[in-house]
């Protein structure tokens, strides 16, 4: 049977999005002047990326543990925006095909994908 | 100020320059604020602010940007965790670029060490360019 990630949910309001472009020193206007992003092809504002794919490594250290990270890789593409007010979802299944690679995801409230891609441990933890 | 760094500049296979961050008690603050159930355990960073440094360097080395780019995909392997206060330095290096579709991306690889050299983690970036 197939191993699954521990979900973990973020509501990512403009607050949320501030936050983060502070913290990532990213004040792109695409995510945080609503004039600028309106007129753009995504249409208003939309949060980073990395916000979300954080949401990822948490999943895994919530399955795993925090210490058991070292040695794992990602490798995710960003798929729709997630706008203000959307609530995301990370969460994984381990491949049926690949045993130990996660298939991972972040879905919005809507069920769709904004983050699509893999996880994996490809390495032996790094002595420390 | 420096010239603008827009898609024509990148040159695969050139260095972009590295930079110097680490994680301070004023954005683990607002790291706690964003995610309450995310904290370092002991010495140890929650993996997430490795993407935070990576992107705090990103937004440093490759500057000025044209307004509007997007991040279409992320490569990231943590090869050791990184430690509260640790100073950790990111290089960039351009890796390709393609116009597909009208849309110019940039491909960028990146490579993170701490203290003493050791090597925390390593990635590959590709970003939607805006001009």
């Amino acid at each position: 049977m197939s191993r699954t990630l521990v979900p973990v949910r973020l509501l990512v309001d403009m607050p949320v999005i501030r936050a983060y472009a502070q913290i990532t020193a990213d004040f792109n206007p695409i995510h945080v002047d609503p004039g600028f992003a309106a007129a753009t092809p995504m249409g208003g504002v939309i949060a980073h990326g990395t916000l979300s794919l954080n949401l990822i490594w948490q999943s895994i250290a919530r399955t795993f543990g925090q210490a058991q990270l070292e040695g794992w890789s990602l490798d995710v593409r960003f798929t729709r925006p997630v706008r203000a007010g959307d609530t995301v979802e990370a969460a994984g299944t381990e491949s049926t095909t690949r045993p130990g690679t996660f298939e991972v995801w972040v879905r919005n409230q809507d069920g769709a994908a904004v983050i699509e891609g893999t996880a994996s441990r490809t390495q032996s933890p790094a002595n420390r | 100020m420096s010239e603008l760094l827009t898609f024509e500049r990148f040159t695969p296979g050139a260095g972009l320059g590295e930079c110097t961050e680490s994680v301070d008690e004023d954005i683990l603050a607002h790291w706690r604020a964003l995610y309450p159930w995310d904290g370092p355990v002991g010495d140890t960073l929650p993996a997430g602010l490795a993407t935070v440094l990576l992107m705090r360097a990103y937004m440093r080395t490759l500057a000025p940007r044209p307004p509007g780019n997007l991040h279409a995909r992320q490569q990231l392997s943590l090869v050791a965790a990184v430690r509260r206060g640790e100073a950790v330095t990111t290089r960039f290096d351009c890796t390709g670029k393609e116009l597909r579709r009208e849309r110019r991306y940039v491909e960028i690889a990146t490579r993170s060490t701490g203290e003493g050299g050791r090597l925390l983690f390593t990635g590959r970036m590709a970003l939607i360019w805006a001009a």
